[in-house]
């Protein structure tokens, strides 16, 4: 699986991911001597980024960091590649300097801690080997204001007890939006109506990538779902409730795709 | 971004691996800002010349630059000045610098003068050593003078970093985005004033406005009821670049943009005496300073007559120390000035400052009149100081047997 992202600083690396999901100050944030994270604001705070791929979301701080970074760089605890979601000055002009590549515009959500990965910044991607990517349909299903989410039960092979979509993955070479009606139709017996269909999304499960196709329905006022082994529980939700409940990852995501959220 | 056939043959590495790196900086910074095109500038201020600031891995950098430079016999292609150093290069035993530090100090500069920047050191070359136009395109490091250039000049230049800078002066190039495009040169807020402040209060205005305004977002204040001199628009701009990411502002009937700073209607915010009285409280720590050290940014011919009128033929109190730090140009057109305040017992330090020298291996408590420099002051991690905040004049004063 490839994540296509943006060049900063050109070159070719392989290594372990560390993922810090804040923001990182070299100065002061990072012992250049020892390659270490020190900086207890962040969740890697202990840890050394010597030779691995530094998956954070961006940088803050001193421009001085930038000369940290190059400090790092010859003393050889520098990481291998860096990959940022957003890049700012600081890093970028670090990594530029020291001759570290680096691609911003990456998901960082979709590593995991020890990936091992290929960062290749000359032609902006990395590369996660033995991960695959498979489809899968998201619906989101509108009665007047309120969305449909569901509880996924015990007997379903991921996510259990998470609330969620009326979700599927693709089998064979069906179009999306036959999967989506299939799956309405399968997890809550309604008769719907695919009013929108969204970006596709993408979500780290284990050894798995899922690419999710979002789409929006539309039940009549009257409509009630009747569930099945797949499910436990159903709600009627605003949709900013979302947030309260533990849910899969990304239905956030997928309404706002959607332009409900 | 669109380059033309000459830049993608200096990023390719066809002029070398100096101009090679400067090229592939200053187009990653245009990518992630969302410039088309690069354009040439007509002058640099490069920062990152205190060996107190950028430390032993800045020195790395600089050496490991200066050293390529010079094997591919590269010099900076326009005409580039330089950020203050850590201590004055001449006087620096009497500041209190140590050996260890005068030596990696020295090793930074000479590696800046090796690759054709002008020895200038000083945080205002535009006093005298490069002087931009209105209108022209600059890449300039160091926020304050970033700031006078842009709003007091009508210069155009973002927020440079160190390398940033240098890689513009290397190149003659910046990238075209931020500052450089009228649409961004554009106020978004108004700041109305119902009184004249006294000199003082600017560098007051500044310290408060930048971490206001940046904390609500804005970026380009346009002041409204004021008649600043060119002292205080420097105090204003380098506060609020400071305590904020501020680096242009307008001031109605004063500053060369102010006439089409504002397209749309715009929120306004009013700031009365008491509001900059309330706020003083919380930039001076109330101390009996040490040292007292005027220059930040580095004090103006007019700065520096003044404190001279005030300390000349005067005795200078045992146990208090006076700091003027100017820029060597500033000096050396005012030498009756610098000879009054060293006769008085002052030191008129060029080169350097309170803020990016050493101060606190020697000092605990600092009088200031600048906005800017009470920020930086008592950060724990760069100067510790217990700061005093004070008019130009008491602070003076406070230094002199009455």
């Amino acid at each position: 699986m490839r994540l296509f992202g943006r060049k900063i600083s050109g070159g070719r690396a392989e290594g372990d991911v560390i993922i810090e999901p804040g923001a990182v100050s070299f100065l002061g944030g990072v012992d250049p001597k020892e390659g270490v994270v020190v900086d207890s604001a962040n969740q890697v705070s202990g840890q050394s980024i010597a030779g691995k791929v530094f998956a954070f979301s961006g940088g803050k701080g001193s421009t001085v960091g930038s000369y940290v970074i190059y400090r790092m760089k010859k003393a050889g605890t520098a990481p291998a590649a860096i990959i940022n979601e957003k890049a700012e000055t600081i890093v970028a002009t670090g990594a530029i300097i020291s001759d570290i590549p680096m691609i911003d515009g990456i998901d960082i959500s979709l590593l995991r801690n020890c990936d091992r990965v290929v960062v290749n910044a000359d032609e902006g991607y990395v590369e996660i080997p033995g991960v695959s990517v498979k489809d899968a349909i998201t619906v989101i299903v509108r009665r007047k204001d309120r969305v449909l989410i569901l509880k996924r039960s015990q007997s379903v092979g991921s996510c259990r007890g998470k609330w969620a979509g009326v979700s599927g993955h693709m089998e064979g070479n069906e179009a999306e939006e036959e999967r989506a009606m299939k799956e309405i139709e399968e997890e809550t017996g309604m008769k719907a109506r695919i009013i929108r269909k969204g970006e596709p999304i993408l979500a780290r499960d284990r050894a798995l990538i899922w690419r999710i196709h979002p789409f929006l329905a539309e039940v009549e006022e009257s409509a009630e779902p009747e569930i099945d082994w797949e499910h436990s529980k159903y709600r009627w939700i605003a949709p900013e409730e979302v947030y309260d409940y533990n849910t899969v990852p990304k239905l956030d995501k997928v309404m706002k795709n959607l332009g409900i959220l | 971004m669109h380059l033309t056939r000459e830049q993608e043959g200096m990023l390719a590495g066809k002029e070398g691996e100096a101009v090679r790196k400067a090229m592939e900086l200053i187009v990653a910074l245009g990518d992630i800002y969302g410039a088309e095109r690069l354009i040439p500038v007509t002058s640099v201020q490069v920062s990152g010349v205190s060996y107190k600031t950028i430390g032993d891995a800045g020195l790395d950098f600089i050496e490991d630059y200066a050293r390529i430079m010079k094997k591919e016999g590269r010099k900076v292609r326009v005409k580039t000045t330089m950020n203050p150093a850590g201590m004055d290069l001449e006087k620096w035993e009497r500041m209190g610098v140590d050996k260890g530090f005068a030596d990696k100090q020295l090793r930074i500069f000479n590696a800046y003068v090796s690759m054709g920047i002008e020895p200038s050191l000083t945080c205002t070359p535009y006093y005298f050593v490069n002087v931009p136009k209105t209108g022209e395109h600059i890449a300039w490091a160091e926020s304050s003078a970033v700031s006078y250039a842009n709003s007091v000049i009508g210069a155009r230049t973002n927020r440079e970093g160190g390398p940033s800078a240098l890689a513009s002066a290397i190149t003659g190039l910046t990238a075209e985005y931020g500052l450089h495009l009228d649409e961004n040169r554009k106020a978004d807020i108004i700041v109305e004033l119902d009184f004249e402040p006294e000199p003082y209060l600017y560098a007051v205005l500044g310290n408060h406005l930048g971490s206001m305004l940046t904390k609500m977002g804005r970026k380009v204040p346009y002041f409204r009821g004021i008649r600043p001199d060119e002292d205080s628009m420097k105090a204003l701009g380098a506060a609020m670049a400071a305590t904020g990411s501020i680096a242009l502002y307008h001031v109605e009937n004063t500053t060369p943009e102010w006439k089409d700073a504002i397209d749309d209607k715009l929120e306004t915010i009013h700031i009365g005496r008491t509001e900059l009285m309330e706020h003083i409280k919380g930039m001076d720590m109330g101390c009996e300073p040490e040292l007292i050290a005027i220059g930040c940014p580095h004090a103006s011919e007019s700065e520096l007559e003044r404190i001279a009128e005030l300390v000349k033929g005067k005795k200078k109190k045992e146990g208090k120390e006076l700091w003027v730090s100017v820029s060597r140009a500033v000096a050396e057109r005012n030498p009756e000035a610098v000879r009054a305040i060293e006769d008085f017992g002052g030191l008129v330090l060029r080169d350097t400052c309170m803020v990016v020298s050493p101060i606190e291996n020697r000092f605990s408590s600092t009088g200031v009149n600048s906005g800017k420099a009470a920020y930086y002051l008592p950060k724990e991690s760069f100067c510790r100081q217990c700061v005093r905040f004070r008019p130009l004049e008491e602070l003076v004063m406070m230094a002199v047997v009455q």
